[in-house]
């Protein structure tokens, strides 16, 4: 009997794969002759609200995995760096990134926000923009400054060629990304009750195609899996529960995550997509709001607690993965960080420690998006799912 | 101004001695404050706030500082094993390392002793500035500010104070310092003076002159100071000292010698034949002798981004208004700072610039290990500066801290055949003069 559900994941497969991204040219022509405008942007967080409200496609960039040879990129990088940026200037070199007319390069990281500059030097005819997300979490100062900074992107935005930001039109586009956000939250809640039904590799493809589909046609796509999915009848294994977190920037090789499904481990969890995750919450926006200032407020307010924010409250590194293992019903965490990636890295001691306290059993690795061998990390992850099977206190 | 029958003898060469001096007695004033149970500021230095800080008469601690002199006292790769046992990754920055295994030492360092923070206040300049904060405020419960300087959105766009997109800038940054004088007052229990403050920018204003007319003396031929060995000497003291009256008469003093030197034709200790640039941090681990490869074969620095970052921009000799000290602070911080983070991220332009002012035979980029922030981008702009001038470069990788990734005979060959390629671009450009 086919599974409408493999299809669909079929499907999301071939545009993610697409590593010339015809499905945003095509998006790109309009029937009349005329041509829309996609702008590309970096993990880790971006509003794509803004970018949407100015009639434009938001196209996550986050470089050619496994399947793409870096030959150019390598030169343009010192050997001590993580693998993203050099598999991005691969692709702008290769043009295939030439259906995007812009890209947006957020605070993430130094590497990410030198990439802005080095953008701007490589494409001079392309619109970049680096941003700023603020540092200082007080609506007064943080807020207003990221609302203001949100308005000058919409504004420049509007300069490319896009429509006019006016209020009602970033309203209607939050409302479609609270309407997105509620079915993504959907789709990982059937996996964490139910993973024999939603394997991590089948969502994984799922939500990397959100960050090239237009989001109305993503959301549909979720619906549909998550019908059929729900739908299945695969028999639950005595694989141990585990979430999968440091890996929200540079994306595993889908090799990698296939890998720690088949050496025993049930995801329960991750951060692959923290970025579309980024807001915890829907914005519930209402015609009084303005929204600038709410999409702001919602990233003081409800941001996911990722390496790449600054943590000012004193709260204990970790807390929220411990919090996610409790609310999963998680037996371990893998802590899964690319190679010279500094937030993931340098969070791991304060993030160990905080599992050590808790006694929840992790293990750890780094990786690169372009890691072809994995047979150390299946024994590595085998004998953590074997760990907490036979020795640990609940067994 | 020197007397014209002044003996070289008693000018030449006091920079360093007393920039020595200034420096052992920093840190023999930290172990006093470690000593006597009490705490300091740990600052950076893209961005310290000393001028604040030091209006609350507060003792500060550059953990960069620390960790470069474990490494130039050859005891860093201890520091760095200690960090690593405990989980820090070998990949990650080796000062955060070196500073980690400082506290778990309680501050035993070669210099002396490291107080513990107070509390920590830091620029989002480098990103892993704020990682690092964060291990501290979790490892002794302090308050950590982070003064978050807005950079330039697109490469070439530099706004300028009176625009509006720079003054929504301004604001964001004075709000912060206000935000941040009420937590010095918490801290230290005293009221914020701001005629202190005053007195600090009024010497930081000296300070930040006196480092622009040295930079500028640089372009001596030869060069009156070596930008990576001297330099590392002034940067330390233009660091800790700034905001002070002792910073700002050693800086008028080392402008002193440096016009003498220039007036007089006198150099460094080398036979200068070529005059070069530096790109990046320097390699610590073998401080001297990484300087020697070069002067040994007549290569001079004579300015570095090194200068200008890591002094957080204080080459622009920005000189704050102190009839308004808390906006013109603002205005400076975000304009130095600002200019810092270009000369990292958007830094091609200002090699070419400095390039060209400089009268340079060659540059030298040295990207390293621990550091993504001043190393991501080195190679393009090689190639941008490369594709547009022509002028040689040498793209040599090592690190700032740890020994295991440099290897001195390699360095060597690839700086041997840089030399050897600019002594042929000279006899060719020689032979074309005569023909």
């Amino acid at each position: 009997m086919s599974d409408p559900a493999s299809a669909l994941i079929d499907r999301c497969e071939a545009i993610v794969n697409d590593l010339d991204h015809t499905s945003v040219a095509d998006w790109k022509r309009q029937s009349d002759g005329t041509e829309r405008k996609a702008v590309g942007f970096l993990p880790v967080y971006v509003p794509r609200e803004v970018i949407h409200a100015a009639g434009f496609l938001p196209v996550g960039v986050v470089g050619g995995g496994d399947a793409l040879e870096i030959i150019r990129g390598d030169a343009y990088f010192q050997s001590y760096i993580c693998h993203l940026p050099r598999s991005i200037i691969e692709m702008g070199l290769g043009g295939k990134l030439d259906a995007l007319d812009g890209m947006i390069f957020p605070s993430t990281c130094d590497v990410i926000r030198n990439l802005s500059g080095m953008w701007q030097l490589l494409f001079p005819d392309k619109w970049a923009w680096y941003l700023d997300v603020p540092q200082n979490l007080s609506p007064r100062l943080g807020g207003r400054f990221y609302a203001h900074d949100l308005q000058l992107m919409a504004k420049e935005l509007e300069g490319l060629g896009g429509l006019e930001v006016t209020p009602e039109r970033l309203r209607g586009s939050i409302e479609v990304y609270d309407v997105h956000r509620g079915i993504t939250e959907d789709v990982f809640a059937l996996r964490r009750e139910a993973p024999e039904k939603v394997p991590t590799w089948e969502l994984y493809m799922l939500i990397r195609a959100g960050l090239i589909l237009p989001v109305e046609d993503h959301s549909e796509l979720m619906v549909e899996y998550l019908e059929s999915a729900s739908k299945r009848t695969a028999k639950r294994r005595d694989n141990p529960r585990v979430i999968v977190a440091g890996a929200f920037c540079e994306q595993p090789p889908m090799g990698l995550i296939r890998t720690l499904e088949r050496a025993g481990c049930y995801i329960v969890e991750d951060d692959f997509s923290l970025g579309q995750r980024w807001l915890r919450e829907p914005l519930r926006i209402t015609d009084e709001d303005e929204p600038f200032g709410a999409l702001a407020k919602a990233f003081l307010e409800h941001s996911a607690q990722g390496a790449t924010r600054f943590h000012p409250d004193g709260e204990p590194k970790g807390e929220e993965l411990v919090r996610q293992v409790r609310e999963c019903e998680a037996e371990g965490v893998i802590l899964a960080s690319p190679s010279f990636c500094d937030p993931s890295l340098l969070d791991r001691p304060m993030i160990t420690a905080a599992l050590d306290r808790e006694g929840i059993p992790w293990t750890g690795f780094k990786y690169a998006e372009n890691t072809g061998q994995f047979q150390g990390i299946r024994e590595q992850a085998g004998t953590f799912s074997d760990s907490i099977r036979l020795w640990s206190e609940a067994s | 101004m020197i007397p014209p029958s002044t003996a070289p003898s008693d000018i030449v060469g006091r920079g360093n001695k007393e920039g020595g001096q200034l420096f052992r007695q920093w840190f023999a004033n930290l172990s006093e404050v470690a000593e006597r149970k009490e705490r300091a500021a740990y600052v950076f230095v893209m961005g310290s706030l000393n001028e604040i800080l030091k209006s609350f008469d507060m003792p500060v601690s550059f953990p960069e500082i620390n960790a470069l002199q474990t490494a130039i006292r050859r005891v860093s790769h201890e520091y760095l094993d200690e960090a690593e046992d405990i989980g820090y990754s070998p990949d990650i920055c080796g000062y955060v390392k070196a500073d980690v295994a400082l506290q778990m030492r309680g501050g035993e360092h070669p210099m002396g002793k490291i107080p513990k923070p107070s509390m920590a206040v830091f620029t989002n300049a480098c990103n892993t500035y704020i990682k690092w904060a964060e291990i501290w405020e979790r490892m002794y419960d302090i308050p950590i500010f982070t003064v978050d300087i807005p950079g330039t959105r697109q490469a070439g766009i530099v706004t300028m104070p009176g625009q509006h997109r720079f003054e929504n800038d301004r604001r964001y940054v004075e709000g912060q310092i206000r935000e941040l004088i009420t937590l010095c007052e918490q801290v230290t229990g005293k009221k914020f003076d701001i005629d202190k403050l005053r007195d600090c920018m009024a010497n930081a204003n000296r300070l930040s002159l006196a480092w622009e007319r040295l930079l500028a003396l640089n372009r001596s031929c030869p060069s009156v100071f070596n930008a990576l060995t001297d330099g590392t000497v002034y940067l330390g003291v233009a660091n800790g000292f700034r905001g002070t009256p002792e910073g700002t008469a050693y800086f008028e003093r080392l402008v002193e010698e440096m016009e003498y030197k220039a007036a007089h034709g006198i150099g460094t200790l080398t036979e200068e034949e070529y005059r070069l640039i530096f790109v990046g941090v320097p390699c610590y681990p073998i401080f001297r002798r990484f300087n020697e490869i070069f002067t040994e074969q007549g290569g001079t620095f004579v300015n570095s981004t090194y200068l200008w970052f890591a002094s957080g921009g204080t080459n622009r000799g920005y000189q704050y208004d102190t009839t308004r000290p808390i906006e013109s602070l603002a205005e400076g911080l975000l304009l130095s700072v600002r200019d810092a983070m270009d000369s990292m991220f958007h830094q091609y332009a200002m090699v070419r610039e400095m390039a060209e002012e400089y009268s340079t035979d060659g540059v030298v980029f040295h990207p390293i290990k621990s550091c993504r922030t001043v190393s991501t981008g080195l190679a393009d702009s090689r190639r941008a500066l490369m594709e547009e001038t022509g002028m040689p470069s040498l793209f040599i990788e090592s690190d700032m801290m740890d020994r295991r990734v440099v290897s001195e005979a390699q360095l060597k060959n690839r700086i041997d055949a840089f030399f050897e390629g600019l002594a042929s671009r000279k006899h060719q450009s020689k032979a074309e003069g005569a023909a």
